[in-house]
């Protein structure tokens, strides 16, 4: 739940810091100063989301799992970026809530 | 030196689309039938809705045993693999009377289940036997593979931009939406693509690469698989009649000594023969690695022949690349993961295959060979689904006491794909596409429908994907439809001229 949801956010971060999708964020953001960062820290959430998939007892499972959702999750930025960004936003908060979930679940 | 770069990548992009192109239409066959399989024992319920009854692994298989002692009493041997959460029935083949049958055996009675049929088997065959005899399709299916993983590999150092096009798809502008959506299928699951492809080759290396098994064990090459599976006991029929003895006790042996874990495959080699043998294998259904143990007993005394299990770290490492492949341990989310990797990959395929002709046309008339490649990937991709459908239709209406019923399934899906190819080559592909997507939308509904009228509602399942694929196809073809009756949009260059 919780590497779904930072791969994800990831994503979604990685095509917002590229000035073709940019709208994926609000203009008053001022994103095109901090393009850069949120590269960074797309990478990094990335990154994070590998690393949780792995520290795990089950770790070749999740690893098979992480590589199908970075399909299914830049899916959903690419079909939202194509036909309607607001879905791509909804799926942030979305996974916003996974991670939530999954840090204060059981 | 950039100079140098841009031309590799060139020779990279030109060896990605030749390599794409020669073998495009064998690719596309394998992995939708592969990404079929993932669903083998899934698509065997739905093709045997009257076989409903379960039963536990060990009593299944011994009821299996007990139906095969009176009626295969002169095979040579029953290759068995046992029901569980997904399968209900007991997959059966065995030779009988000189002819090598698969049959799905009642879990409570036995027998094989009234509408004999190959269901997902089929599908599982056609991934790399391409219904062609040993070894040419099996060969074909190897060489495919290395092509396929050449054509990832130049894919990647062809395209400049993986990143920033990993997100963009533009419709409704021909040949860049084209471009874009093969290149998203592609990159959006490409380390699943490589995974998939690499393992795919090594599962058939043996018959590809045969060498070192050749230095190594000349022509024995039983000496070979008993090394392999040294659990796996060989002996050769003693020619002195002895009965059976009951299997079930074997096979809770069995399971005792795998730590408690089911059984999967059960092998009874010389059934009849004072020189029997039982071999158990423990389930792959658990672990990543395929065949991690195996026992085998006599099968008259029913006493421990062999016993073995896998620690070898190199058949290990095998083990598990074969077992990546085959994904039978792939829990339900899992197991749909791989079945969208495989979807994008054969859809990758199939935008490469029309991306090559678009490409061609938007620069100049088409040359004689693309226009016959253009009609080809019509009938080919659309031939392919066709007869996957038709199969589903022939095994809701065949009768059941129709004899050889399964293998007439076969040829009918055989001589569907044949048609549609035919259609396809014949048609103006304009017409072409839709009139093909367009029956393989009614043929899904229709199956889907066939589904829900004769099938308990636990066998739902799969008519309702049928329905949905039936609906997205619809809507594909609407617009296709509308395409064909809109007005011809002017050549570009026309049009610039005109500008």
């Amino acid at each position: 739940m919780i590497f779904g949801g930072l791969l994800y956010l990831g994503l979604f971060a990685l095509a917002a810091s590229m000035g073709r999708h940019a709208q994926l964020l609000p203009a008053h953001w001022g994103l095109a100063k901090r393009a850069a960062r949120l590269r960074l820290a797309a990478w990094l959430l990335i990154l994070a989301s590998l690393v949780i998939a792995l520290w795990s007892p089950d770790w070749a499972l999740r690893l098979l799992s992480w590589i199908g959702l970075v399909a299914v999750a830049g899916g959903i930025v690419l079909l939202s970026l194509t036909y309607g960004v607001r879905w791509a936003r909804s799926a942030a908060l979305l996974a916003i809530a996974l991670v939530v979930a999954g840090l204060v679940g059981p | 030196m950039s100079a140098v770069r841009e031309g590799a990548r060139q020779v990279m992009a030109w060896l990605h689309g030749w390599t794409g192109l020669l073998l495009g239409h064998v690719l596309f066959l394998m992995c939708l039938a592969g990404t079929l399989s993932l669903f083998k024992p899934e698509i065997g319920r739905w093709m045997r809705p009257e076989a409903v009854a379960t039963a536990a692994p060990v009593d299944a298989v011994a009821a299996a045993t007990g139906w095969l002692a009176k009626n295969a009493k002169d095979s040579t041997g029953w290759y068995l693999t046992a029901p569980d959460g997904r399968a209900n029935t007991v997959e059966a083949a065995y030779d009988s009377g000189g002819e090598f049958l698969y049959r799905a055996l009642d879990p409570v009675t036995g027998a094989p289940v009234a509408r004999e049929t190959m269901g997902g088997e089929f599908f599982y065959r056609l991934h790399f036997e391409l219904q062609l005899p040993f070894p040419w399709g099996r060969l074909l299916a190897s060489l495919a593979a290395l092509v396929m993983l050449v054509a990832l590999i130049t894919g990647i150092i062809a395209h400049r931009r993986i990143f920033r096009d990993f997100f963009t798809f533009r419709p409704a502008k021909g040949q860049r939406s084209w471009l874009d959506g093969h290149n998203a299928l592609g990159v959006l699951s490409l380390p699943f693509h490589l995974m998939i492809t690499f393992t795919g080759l090594v599962t058939l290396a043996s018959l590809s690469m045969p060498w070192p098994i050749t230095a190594n064990y000349g022509d024995e090459l039983m000496a070979m698989y008993q090394e392999l599976t040294p659990g796996l006991a060989n002996r050769s029929p003693a020619g002195t009649r002895a009965p059976l003895a009951p299997v079930a006790p074997m096979l809770r042996e069995a399971e005792r000594r795998f730590g408690g874990a089911p059984i999967g495959r059960v092998y009874v080699v010389n059934p009849g023969d004072a020189a029997a043998v039982v071999t158990v294998f423990r389930s792959d259904a658990a672990q990543i690695g395929f065949t991690p143990a195996e026992i085998s007993f006599d099968g008259v005394t029913g006493k421990v022949l062999a016993e073995w299990t896998e620690n070898r770290p190199a058949v290990k490492t095998y083990n598990v690349v074969y077992g990546l492949h085959m994904a039978r341990f792939a829990p339900g989310v899992l197991r749909w993961l791989y079945f969208l990797g495989g979807a994008m990959l054969t859809l990758a395929i199939a935008t490469g295959l029309v991306l090559w002709v678009v490409k061609r046309r938007e620069r100049a008339p088409l040359s004689l060979g693309n226009r016959l490649l253009e009609r080809l990937n019509a009938g080919a991709i659309g031939g392919v689904l066709l007869g996957s459908v038709a199969y589903l239709w022939a095994n809701r209406l065949l009768p059941l006491e129709l004899p050889g019923r399964a293998e007439v399934e076969v040829s009918i899906a055989l001589w569907s794909a044949t048609v549609s190819l035919v259609a396809g080559a014949a048609l103006r592909p304009a017409i072409a596409w839709p009139a093909l997507l367009g029956a393989l939308a009614l043929g899904c509904a229709g199956a889907g429908l066939l589904g829900f009228a004769t099938s308990g509602v636990g066998q739902w399942g799969m008519s309702l994907m049928l329905v949905a694929t039936a609906t997205a196809l619809s809507l594909i073809v609407r617009r296709q439809i509308r395409a064909l009756r809109a007005p011809p949009a002017p050549r570009r260059g026309r049009a610039r001229a005109a500008a």
